[in-house]
């Protein structure tokens, strides 16, 4: 079986005037690219002959800025929801982290190697996109290259420049892919889905706790002492 | 009354059992039977539709997946890329 939901199956139909989920994608987002300047000032012809960066001092900040270069590829949103959501810690967590998405035909990944990039067997700092405007056009074909991620304030992200959103088998596809590029394991679906039935479930009895329609959950009675297991028949 | 399935008896730590009987009191007329059978419908059926969700889509929820070949070591374009210049337009991108 795939690392990927189906082309057909990649993205939903999304009202502009939605909150802003995880897996989202936008257009005018920048993202950063910090290189040391004395190779960005300098670059060899061949990338092989870079020096190491032990040879390399730390420059200083008017030069470290000289050697940032600003991308102007569509992003996507990587945090799970809950870190950013707009009507909850959205309101005041301003930071919003994306990822960079390009083109697979011009990412610099050589033919022969695109169908593994595409099965999501290999590459595994990269999310498989199919087009959003048409995702059975393998021309167009694209990836999240999970090694270029940028922080960037939440007033980048308008609503009205949202370009696609992702199915919910797609979401479940980002967050394993992210899993595996950071912890080496990717965990079954169902162990993701699971994991968001229940975390939708711990959000909503906080959300109607703080609202008063359900008591605040108080500690167990310390006076209880029975602490065996004991069977409950049906 | 009729039972349709052989249900065992689950085992439980005091406080989930307590928890267990406080929710068959409360919403289920004391009984465990019943208290399950509506905790299957309000999570057990979201969660079956969403992993229904998953298998029509492609994916196969009890899966797990490894990366099968290592990632090939960069191309040159791939390192020259990461040197490339800002593509950002000086008076900012205008549309998608």
């Amino acid at each position: 079986m795939p690392w990927y939901p189906k082309r057909s199956r990649y993205y939903m139909p999304c009202d502009t005037d939605e909150e802003i989920e995880q897996g989202d994608i936008f257009w005018g987002v920048p993202t950063l690219i910090a290189r040391h300047p004395d190779l960005s000032d300098h670059f060899p012809q061949s990338p092989t002959q870079l020096p190491p960066a032990e040879t390399l001092a730390p420059p200083p900040l008017s030069r470290v800025k000289d050697g940032i270069s600003v991308h102007a590829d569509p992003v996507i949103i990587l945090p799970h929801t809950c870190d950013f959501y707009g009507p909850e810690k959205g309101r005041r967590n301003r930071v919003r982290l994306v990822a960079r998405i390009e083109r697979l035909a011009d990412a610099g990944i050589a033919e022969h190697d695109r169908v593994l990039a595409r099965s999501g067997d290999g590459f595994d700092h990269m999310f498989f996109l199919p087009s959003w405007n048409d995702p059975t056009r393998d021309a167009d074909d694209m990836m999240v290259n999970l090694r270029y991620m940028t922080s960037v304030d939440a007033a980048y992200l308008s609503r009205q420049r949202r370009l696609a959103r992702l199915s919910t088998a797609a979401i479940i596809a980002l967050r394993r892919r992210i899993a595996q590029f950071f912890t080496d394991y990717a965990p079954a679906p169902a162990e993701l889905v699971l994991a968001d039935t229940s975390g939708g479930l711990i959000r909503n009895d906080r959300d109607l706790a703080r609202l008063g329609l359900v008591a605040e959950p108080q500690p167990p009675p310390s006076a209880m002492s029975d602490t065996a297991p004991h069977s409950n028949d049906a | 009354m009729a039972r349709t399935a052989m249900v065992r008896s689950a085992s439980l730590a005091p406080k989930e059992a307590r928890l267990a009987d406080e929710l068959a009191e409360a919403i289920a007329g004391g009984s465990f039977s019943q208290l399950t059978q509506m905790l299957l419908t309000s999570v057990g059926r979201p969660l079956l539709c969403r992993i229904e969700e998953l298998r029509a889509s492609g994916l196969e929820p009890g899966e797990h997946l490894f990366i099968a070949h290592p990632t090939p070591a960069d191309t040159d374009a791939q390192v020259r890329r990461f040197y490339e210049p800002s593509s950002w337009p000086a008076r900012g991108p205008r549309s998608a």
